[in-house]
């Protein structure tokens, strides 16, 4: 076999591996995606780690088991006892995972679990995209875009952002890292010390600023809307570019892969070019989530 | 009735969480970022942004000292809530520590182990006040500087 052949039978098979993903039944592809999520972004404290990862462990190798209530009770209570533990060190990310988990654990108590995780799924991303933005509302500095200037001129996850957009020299942003560590030194009695900025910082930082807000407003009059109105018919592709705009700008993979998990329980089992887009933007978000961007 | 609590459980949860951190960061300062609001990404004042200062005056002046060790996990959580109680906690356990010359580090005191044998007086700082006070930065208005913003901050005297 040359290697043209060898390339043609490759792509044959990703193809019907990939046509036999998107024929699973959605809800058990939406729970080994959050077994997986909570194996590779669930640790908090050693003590909570090992026993989840044994629960999620046991979940991938018996499969029935993600089917059971009661193997959801226990994890939900394993997250969330964890999550409460260290409330103060853990993200958004963990709690929604959480109330997943929950949902999920109610759903398998119904007659419909699918039509019960799918209608929990929907109010957990709309009340969160809520929150989301209510807090960018009150904040005094997100709408000024003080917030996402201060982000790209000190945050590492930005840093590619200010480097390719904003025009900020890698070295300023090497100085302005070492001018916040030196502040927050415990001998310092500094209160100020000057940025380093870059010529386009206002227009990106406010163009990020709107574009945040839009999108998270939108997507939770999406999601909370009733079926008859327009809005909601673009729940999944607002979701999607949700995903693959603020979540990969951001460098939240976590929280980008649990939305998804979520839109795959709420879409339609006939929906499979909706599914199909929730795979494409999870390998997305993986793949550009890779450290080639700073090479 | 029952089906419909169970498929509204969570919902709940997650507003009532979101509800008290919202009330905690505007009553206690919390950081927006953390307890389950979903307020990352929405302000600077994340935990990262924020920081601990801790002064021991002695006889012979005032100095800044680091947070030992195996008070980081308090004095962290502190930063995420800097709770009147929880200020004045640290301040007493740093009062208790003895402290004693260092010269081996940036830091002018050091805490004097357990196991450590005994030092001369004259190495030891006789604290008579304990200041910790919990910082947070910003950019400021015209987006030249970072600024440090005082958000709470205590006093613990013997």
């Amino acid at each position: 076999m040359n290697l043209r052949e060898q390339i043609e039978t490759g792509v044959k098979g990703a193809r019907s591996l990939w046509t036999q993903a998107l024929d699973v039944d959605r809800l058990e592809i939406a729970l080994v995606l959050t077994v997986g999520l909570l194996l590779v972004h669930g640790g908090t404290s050693w003590i909570f780690t090992v026993p989840m990862t044994m629960l999620c462990l046991a979940g991938f190798v018996l499969r029935p088991l993600l089917l059971n209530s009661s193997y959801w009770l226990i994890l939900s209570a394993v997250v969330g006892f964890a999550n409460f533990r260290n409330w103060h060190s853990v993200d958004d990310q963990k709690f929604l995972a959480t109330y997943w988990c929950i949902a999920v654990y109610c759903s398998l108590l119904t007659p419909d679990p699918r039509g019960a995780a799918s209608g929990q799924a929907r109010w957990l991303v709309g009340l969160c995209m809520v929150f989301s933005v209510a807090w960018k509302v009150i904040s005094p500095d997100y709408l000024s875009g003080q917030f996402l200037k201060y982000e790209l001129l000190t945050d590492g996850r930005f840093g590619w952002i200010a480097r390719a957009f904003a025009g900020v020299p890698a070295s300023s942003l090497h100085s302005n890292a070492l001018r916040l560590a030196e502040m927050r030194a415990f001998d310092s009695a500094a209160v100020a010390a000057p940025l380093l900025a870059g010529p386009r910082l206002g227009m990106v930082a406010q163009v990020m600023t709107w574009w945040t807000i839009g999108i998270e407003a939108l997507t939770a009059l999406a999601f909370l809307a009733p079926a008859r109105v327009f809005l909601s018919r673009w729940r999944h592709s607002l979701l999607a570019i949700l995903v693959l705009t603020t979540c990969a700008a951001a460098s939240v993979p976590g929280f980008g892969w649990l939305l998804l998990v979520m839109g795959i329980a709420i879409a339609p089992q006939e929906d499979r070019r909706t599914r199909g887009i929730y795979f494409a933007c999870f390998i997305f978000l993986h793949v550009f989530l890779l450290p080639l961007r700073n090479l | 009735m029952r089906d419909r609590f169970n498929l509204a459980f969570a919902v709940l949860l997650l507003a009532a969480v979101a509800a008290v951190q919202l009330a905690r960061a505007r009553l206690h300062s919390q950081s927006p970022w953390q307890g389950g609001g979903f307020g990352m990404f929405s302000t600077a004042d994340s935990p990262d942004g924020r920081f601990t200062r801790c002064i021991l005056s002695g006889t012979s002046g005032e100095f800044r000292v680091p947070v030992p060790a195996s008070l980081q996990s308090a004095a962290t959580q502190l930063e995420v809530a800097p709770t009147e109680a929880g200020l004045l906690d640290l301040g007493h356990v740093l009062l208790s520590l003895e402290w004693v010359r260092d010269e081996s580090s940036r830091s002018p005191y050091r805490v004097l182990g357990r196991e450590e044998p005994p030092v001369p007086a004259e190495r030891m700082l006789e604290v008579r006040k304990v200041r910790v006070e919990v910082w947070r930065t910003r950019l400021s208005a015209d987006g030249t500087k970072l600024e440090a913003e005082l958000i709470r901050s205590c006093e613990v005297e013997p």
